[in-house]
């Protein structure tokens, strides 16, 4: 039994500064088996896919390849072991075709020196895919083959170029069609001839009970628990992904008095179809949604910085048009991207700077500048957010993810919005910063600003919403109020995809 | 799938089309049109900047971009003059080895300082263009060997020498980009760096080697140009980026990188050509050409823009 | 104050002590430097360079170039000597009207589309050189002499010349501008981050084809200050100036990625260009060579541009 054992992880752990992310978690992995990892977004299992690749250094704790222990302090050492990660953000070539990317880095050479044998490149392509039995031609360019396709050269590559014996997935069907998710799966069938293992890591357990061999539950950096596919059973997974008795925080009944932002028929471009919401002043609404149900878009172009095919907005009762963030800002509503540093921060200015445009240019709306009013509103705010800095001037860089996301804060907060829209507030932050923000939050609400925010983490959602809406694959499939919001509703919720 | 397939080619010849449909125009409107030396001259005509266009095709699918490939030129024109009291042979390469060191000295600012390719090029630009002011003094210096511009004035079959070393350079460097490893690593590097370097492209090799065959090409154009002229002076090369650049994305290849074709950016420089025979022929006055080629390379820009846009919220 | 302070208050002020240490070294070595004569010569020449530099300063502020200031330098030059003609007060205000349509010309194709605003303006450098060679086809026209309006470029004002003086207006204009009103703040941001800068509510649309406004009626203001020096236009009198600008601006310290940069650095920038290139002549160095020295300056200021910013984008 423990001469097919590929992997075993035993007692791994990775320490951050503030945060331990693995805590002593075993995991083991057979070969030619389709293990699959749950666990909630924070529970590990990203953290041990990049200390398996490389990307991150094992704190302590050991790893067995093939029954040596290893230690994999870098990528190449990783690939070298025949580790392979399929990224989302797919790592290939979009303009070559097919045949150049699986062989990318290592095309047939020709008769003469320097030049490239294009008929044996097409003719091994070509076998490649008939092995796995995609039709796809081998000259066509990446770009003209949909997305799931793309996936399927990915995967192909990682098998045939890096003579790969464990790829790991992450979430790789939040894009596909149920016809490509088959296809999918037979392709991992075709690897697990080839005795190459998979780890598979999802949120949709019904994919999980079609080809997991076995599922492990991850939950704050351990591993809870694994079973066997005999023993599959969805309400004992979702169990072991929450934990026993969390107390659900009393969630006393909202007063819902006046709504203050209506969406009707939201349709955006093979992203979102036709979705609807109400939100009540001083509510909280927590869009869940896994990756490829559309939210990030959706609430990108509530905002006026992705396009839709139709949009009706009401604010306060009238009906309102956002084609620019200018026209969001100047009716009380303001955004908070995704990515702090492409997107929300300007790193090579003070922290002064980067709390007062938004204030600057729609509450002081002054020809000139008032020096002295703008340092006292950016030094209120320091001091109310309770943001660690030396002064104001200092370097924004200088700081700590959380007081950044603190000054973001600050700078919203600045212009008193009626409508707070964020998304994933707390990426990427400490856990006291975090504790601030919520407590930051849920003051906001109660004094009469609504809010409407997006999180990857459940529990997070689940601790501050009022509301819940759940979105998959661009649909509402779930809504939650008050007392409905449970952590279990929303992972069962947000899991049947 | 046959008729996608046959929309798509068409598709790709559209410059063709363009170039035909100015030609039937022309060949209406004017006798002189269709006459062999007419499309000789057009020919002679694009010979020179066509060479330069094949190492700008090359940078650009590389996802750079060179705009001292006119200095470049006008100092190989000004060493191909002042080096052929050596002997012809001399010339020519004091001007391919001045172009190779300006493109080469561009590549390693670019790679290993990791400064963006316009930033360098604009100042090479800059510096070369006093360099070949230096030398010529704001003079126009003549050439002293009367075998040189023999290179310019020699027809094989009736047809002049620069022409047939077009179409060589052109057909040679078509197979360098398709057929060979070095010609694939541009498309790699030009398409997804990141991916490229780690699958164990040396992006920095290709990226200076790029920039060098710029250097030479651009060398070498200013040398055909020097027998062509017999004189070298330093107003040469001021527009030539302009030119050259409008030429690659005329001919359809993006600024984004990753994708081309040498025939592409020819199909580019033979348009840009024959518009200008169009003028000429149509006696327009030079100074309104020189606004069209400024308002066609803002257009071109424009249309490219809006392709990348259409692209992006899909 | 600390030797900490003192250290980090030296350090950004880098640009000012290298002008300062540069004159200092060579009025010691070059007697004909600090007469009088020789200072009023450099300052004469510098205001109509420095009062385009200014107006460049806002657009690289703003993350973008403009190298189209040479051509439309010429073009107002040759239309404010021909309003001239007519009447004084034109031959001041049609400049100034022109410039504002360039100036959106050039604003709305790089914002709204998107494209390099470097090769945008390098196309209509050639649109706007163009037009300028048309209107005149190549020669030199002639104003009225010994009107009021020559005072602006001969006149002085408690020995100080006139031009000198507007362009201390200017410049104090456009740094308060820049460093007291929202717009500037604009500006700054737009210039860092134009996405972050998109979702605070600013319009980098409208802000940078502001910026691009400002720089070509900057460059009307030093065609009439040259007009009314000179009384004569041609075509092409600009040629070069927006290398010059560009120089200026980049060696004071404004970072060409935008987001950083004022005033009063590119006026050191432009004292520390004319110091050099006054030096230069003085050592009767040929015209040539100080494109050779401007090229190099841009590229050197280029890299430590690069090592500095390093430091914020970690």
């Amino acid at each position: 039994m423990t001469s097919d054992l590929l992997l075993e992880i035993k007692k791994v752990t990775k320490v951050f500064p503030g945060t331990v992310a693995l805590d002593e978690i075993n995991f083991e992995l057979r070969k030619g088996e389709v293990h699959a990892i749950v666990g909630e977004n924070g529970a590990g299992k990203s953290t041990l896919m990049k200390v398996l690749s490389g990307a991150y250094t094992k704190t302590s704790g050991q790893i067995f390849f093939q029954g040596r222990e290893v230690e994999i302090d870098e990528v190449e050492m990783s690939q070298s072991l025949g580790i392979n990660m399929i990224y989302q953000e797919l790592e290939n070539i979009p303009k070559l075709t097919v045949a150049e990317n699986i062989f990318l880095g290592r095309l047939p050479k020709g008769k003469l020196p320097g030049f490239v044998n294009f008929p044996e490149l097409y003719g091994e392509t070509k076998k490649i895919l008939d092995d796995f039995k995609i039709e796809i031609n081998p000259r066509a360019k990446l770009t003209s083959i949909t997305t799931a396709e793309q996936q399927f050269v990915e995967i192909i590559k990682a098998v045939t170029a890096k003579n790969a014996q464990i790829i790991i997935m992450d979430e790789p069907t939040s894009s596909l069609t149920k016809q490509e998710t088959d296809k999918l799966f037979s392709i991992i069938e075709e690897l697990k001839k080839k005795h190459i293992s998979v780890i598979y890591i999802s949120h949709r357990l019904d994919e999980i009970v079609d080809i997991a061999d076995r599922v492990s539950v991850f939950r704050d950096g351990k591993n809870r628990g694994t079973l066997d596919r005999e023993n599959f059973d969805r309400d004992k997974i979702v169990t072991l992904m929450i934990g026993h008795a969390i107390e659900e925080t009393e969630k006393k009944k909202f007063q819902r008095r006046h709504v203050v932002f209506e969406v009707r028929n939201l349709s955006i471009r093979n992203r979102i179809e036709k979705f609807e919401m109400k939100l009540y002043e001083g509510e909280i609404l927590g869009i869940a949604g896994l990756m490829g149900s559309g939210k990030d878009e959706l609430v990108k172009c509530l905002f006026g910085l992705w396009p839709a095919i139709s949009k009706e907005i009401y604010f306060e009762d009238e009906k309102i048009t956002i084609k620019h963030p200018v026209d969001a800002v100047n009716l009380g509503i303001v955004y908070l991207p995704e990515e702090r540093k492409l997107q929300s921060l300007f790193l090579s200015m003070s922290v002064k700077h980067n709390i007062s445009p938004l204030w600057l240019f729609n509450r002081h709306k002054r020809f000139f500048i008032r020096g002295r009013v703008e340092t006292e509103i950016v030094d209120t705010y320091i001091k109310r957010l309770a943001i660690k800095t030396p002064s104001a001037l200092e370097a924004i860089v200088g700081l700590s993810g959380g007081n950044q996301q603190k000054a973001i804060f600050s700078r919203l907060l600045a212009v008193e919005p009626k409508l707070m829209i964020l998304n994933d507030p707390t990426r990427g932050i400490d856990v006291g910063s975090k504790e601030e923000i919520h407590r930051i939050i849920r003051e906001l609400a109660s004094r009469g600003t609504s809010i409407l925010f997006l999180s990857s983490e459940i529990p997070e959602i689940n601790k501050l919403a009022n509301r819940v809406v759940v979105l998959s694959k661009g649909e509402t499939c779930g809504e939650f109020t008050d007392d409905e919001v449970t952590t279990k509703n929303i992972i069962v919720a947000a899991t049947r995809a | 799938m046959k008729s996608k397939k046959l929309r798509g080619f068409i598709a790709d010849q559209k410059i063709l089309l363009i170039i035909l449909v100015i030609g039937i125009f022309l060949s209406i409107r004017s006798n002189y049109f269709l006459t062999f030396e007419n499309i000789t001259n057009i020919f002679y005509y694009i010979s020179i900047e066509g060479i330069i266009v094949i190492g700008m095709a090359f940078l650009i699918i590389l996802g750079e971009i060179d705009l001292s490939v006119g200095s470049m030129m006008a100092l190989g024109t000004v060493l191909a003059i002042v080096f052929q009291r050596y002997g012809v042979a001399v010339g020519i390469l004091a001007g391919i080895c001045g172009g190779a060191v300006a493109g080469f000295i561009n590549g390693i600012l670019v790679t290993k300082l990791r400064l963006t390719s316009i930033a360098v090029t604009l100042g090479m630009m800059v510096l070369l263009n006093g360099v070949v002011f230096a030398i010529t003094k704001a003079h126009t210096i003549p050439g002293t060997n009367d075998a040189f511009p023999l290179l310019a004035q020699t027809k094989v079959l009736n047809i002049p020498l620069p022409i047939i070393i077009y179409i060589v350079l052109l057909i040679a460097f078509e197979i360098l980009l398709q057929k060979t490893f070095f010609g694939r690593n541009i498309f790699a590097v030009g398409g997804n760096i990141t991916a490229s370097k780690f699958f164990g492209i040396k992006v920095d090799s290709v990226r200076i080697a790029c920039f060098t065959i710029s250097g030479m090409l651009s060398g070498f154009a200013g040398v055909i140009l020097a027998a062509k002229l017999h004189v070298a002076s330093g107003r040469i090369g001021m527009y030539t980026a302009l030119l050259v650049i409008t030429a690659v994305l005329l001919g359809g290849i993006s600024l984004q990188g990753g994708e081309g074709s040498i025939f592409k950016a020819f199909q580019g420089i033979l348009l840009i050509g024959t518009l200008n025979n169009a003028m000429v022929l149509m006696r327009i006055s030079p100074f309104i050409q020189e606004m069209v080629r400024g308002l066609l390379l803002i257009l071109i820009l424009v249309i490219d823009a809006i392709n990348i846009r259409k692209k992006k919220y899909i | 104050m600390t030797k900490e302070k003192i250290l980090n208050l030296l350090k950004d002020q880098t640009q000012l002590i290298i002008l300062i240490l540069l004159a200092l070294g060579i009025s010691l070595t070059t007697p004909e430097f600090h007469t009088v004569n020789n200072f009023v010569n450099l300052l004469k020449q510098v205001s109509v360079i420095a009062t385009i530099s200014c107006g460049m300063t806002l657009v690289v502020i703003g993350g973008c170039l403009d190298l189209s200031v040479g051509s439309v330098f010429s073009l107002l030059n040759l239309i404010s000597i021909t309003a001239q003609q007519k009447s004084d007060i034109l031959g001041i205000a049609l400049p100034i009207c022109i410039a504002i349509f360039i100036g959106l010309f050039n604003g709305l194709i790089v914002t709204v589309f998107n494209v390099n605003s470097i090769i945008v303006t390098l196309g209509s450098l050639s649109v706007f050189s163009g037009l300028a060679l048309l209107y005149t086809g190549g020669s030199i026209i002639f104003g009225i002499p010994d009107t009021w309006f020559a005072v602006i470029g001969k006149g002085k004002l408690a020995g100080v010349p006139i031009h000198v003086i507007i362009f201390i207006f200017i410049a104090a204009f456009y740094q308060i501008i820049l460093m007291k009103t929202s717009f500037g703040r604009k500006i700054f941001y737009v210039g860092t981050n134009h996405e972050s800068a998109r979702i605070v509510g600013i319009r980098s649309t409208l802000v940078r084809t502001m910026t691009f406004v400002i720089s070509s009626l900057s460059v009307a203001a030093a065609a009439v200050m040259f007009s009314s020096r000179m009384i004569t236009a041609s075509p092409v009198t600009g040629v070069g100036f927006e290398f010059d600008a560009i120089t200026a601006v980049v060696i004071g310290g404004t970072s060409l990625q935008g987001g950083r940069g004022s005033i009063i650095k590119t006026i050191i920038g432009v004292l520390m260009l004319a110091v050099i290139i006054n030096v230069l002549t003085l050592y009767n160095v040929p015209f040539a060579f100080q494109n050779v020295a401007k090229g190099m300056l841009i590229i050197v200021a280029i890299i430590s541009d690069v090592r500095s910013r390093g430091r914020f984008e970690k």
